[in-house]
């Protein structure tokens, strides 16, 4: 592929991207399709489905990468995501079983092992290549469902989506760039790109939500870049702020539940800023931890967000470079 | 300390308890299980071990960021 194909499709993503989030965001009006932002002094109504303007605009553009010769990761990285994303529209106009989200959520992985598009010898820092041939089919489908609640537990104020996975996604096209993984990298670039378009309608205040339908076309995307380039332990620390986020919800909850069905709140909102739980039973959470000490607006804490995600990925470039110089 | 410095801690905390607990599992786990002669129940030993070990992982930093999130409110002024 030339690099002026690379510019191309980034291009075509963003603004396919840009102009569904508009598009979606003057038309959809339908009531199962719309969510109500709690954090606004007059609970706005919004479209929820956003999620569907930047899953089209990456798809074209992997679509069109494939035939231009994509490969095998190049198919997995547009059946994976699409069924994740289908799974996650599935769940904006239905709601489902805490514990059938997770085993829906095992589906994506299937293509990469029907196509063996992974290799169970996963590199650890320090210690170099292990080999788990059992574990690791079983590892892998399970990625998909822990990195899906991962990415989705971050979707909760405006903007703190994207702005808390784009430097995952730059980091790990930087590091499949580096690994010679093209349709990896081209795959993080255009759902970066597509992730700015939909920015424009999803910062605060935000005409449209990403839904369930974004959050796991991003989180698919991220997995099937991991296994497929064989950088399963860089993609994990990059996304620590996420899976903590996940974890702590869950030990918060004692498992699995839904967050609707839950009358304990880890913030709340007073005079438009997002103020703290002081119940220490209530949730804990990274937006709960970062108004911890002040009360803060809504903006503001996505952009703490962003920072964790920046930091997160530093560590995780520092974590791939140690294990560069072990396979050296 | 700003909170989004002391949660810069954390991650950093978890970051390299993670390398620690991935490096655990390689030189122990693996080899320790590799006196099981069924190759399936060595993985699914593998498995247990590596599991319990991260379930600890998870529990231990869920305390340090409840007591991160108590320290920080009462800074605050909120009540516990």
């Amino acid at each position: 592929m030339s690099v002026a194909e690379f510019i191309l499709l980034t291009l075509l993503s963003f603004l396919s991207s840009f102009l569904l989030s508009r598009a979606i965001a003057r038309n959809i009006r339908s009531p199962m399709l719309m969510g109500v932002d709690v954090h606004k002094p007059n609970r706005p109504h919004v479209p929820k489905i956003g999620g569907l303007a930047f899953t089209l605009g990456y798809s074209a553009a992997m679509i069109l990468n494939w035939f231009m010769g994509g490969g095998v990761a190049g198919l997995v990285l547009i059946v994976s995501p699409i069924i994740a994303a289908a799974i996650g529209l599935l769940e904006d106009v239905k709601e489902l079983n805490p514990y059938v989200k997770p085993l829906l959520l095992l589906l994506p992985g299937i293509p990469i092992l029907i196509l063996s598009a992974y290799s169970p010898y996963p590199i650890i820092p320090l210690l170099g290549n292990i080999r788990i041939t059992i574990i690791y089919p079983v590892l892998m489908l399970a990625a998909y469902t822990v990195v899906a609640n991962a990415v989705n537990s971050v979707d909760v104020l405006n903007g703190s989506l994207a702005l808390s996975t784009l430097p995952v996604l730059i980091l790990l096209a930087a590091v499949s760039w580096i690994e010679g993984g093209l349709s990896q990298a081209l795959a993080c670039i255009v759902l970066s790109a597509s992730l700015l378009g939909f920015l424009r309608y999803n910062w605060y205040p935000a005409r449209v939500f990403s839904g369930n339908i974004g959050s796991n076309l991003i989180a698919a995307v991220i997995t099937t870049v991991a296994i497929t380039a064989r950088i399963e332990v860089v993609t994990l620390v990059a996304l620590l702020p996420q899976i903590l986020n996940e974890f702590f919800i869950i030990v918060s909850m004692g498992g699995l539940k839904s967050g609707k069905s839950l009358a304990a709140r880890p913030i709340r909102v007073v005079g438009g800023m997002i103020v703290s739980s002081s119940k220490l039973s209530d949730p804990i959470t990274l937006v709960r931890l970062i108004t911890s000490q002040r009360p803060m607006g809504e903006a503001d804490v996505s952009k703490r967000m962003a920072l964790l995600g920046v930091y997160s990925s530093i560590l995780a470039l520092i974590t791939y470079l140690i294990m560069r110089v072990k396979l050296a | 300390m700003s909170s989004l410095k002391i949660l810069l801690a954390l991650i950093t905390i978890a970051w390299a308890s993670l390398i620690g607990i991935l490096t655990a599992i390689t030189i122990l786990i693996l080899p320790l299980t590799q006196v099981i002669e069924s190759s399936l129940a060595a993985s699914l030993a593998r498995l247990g071990f590596s599991l319990i070990l991260f379930a600890v992982w998870v529990f231990w930093l869920f305390e340090l960021a409840l007591y991160i999130s108590i320290k920080l409110s009462r800074g605050r002024g909120g009540k516990r």
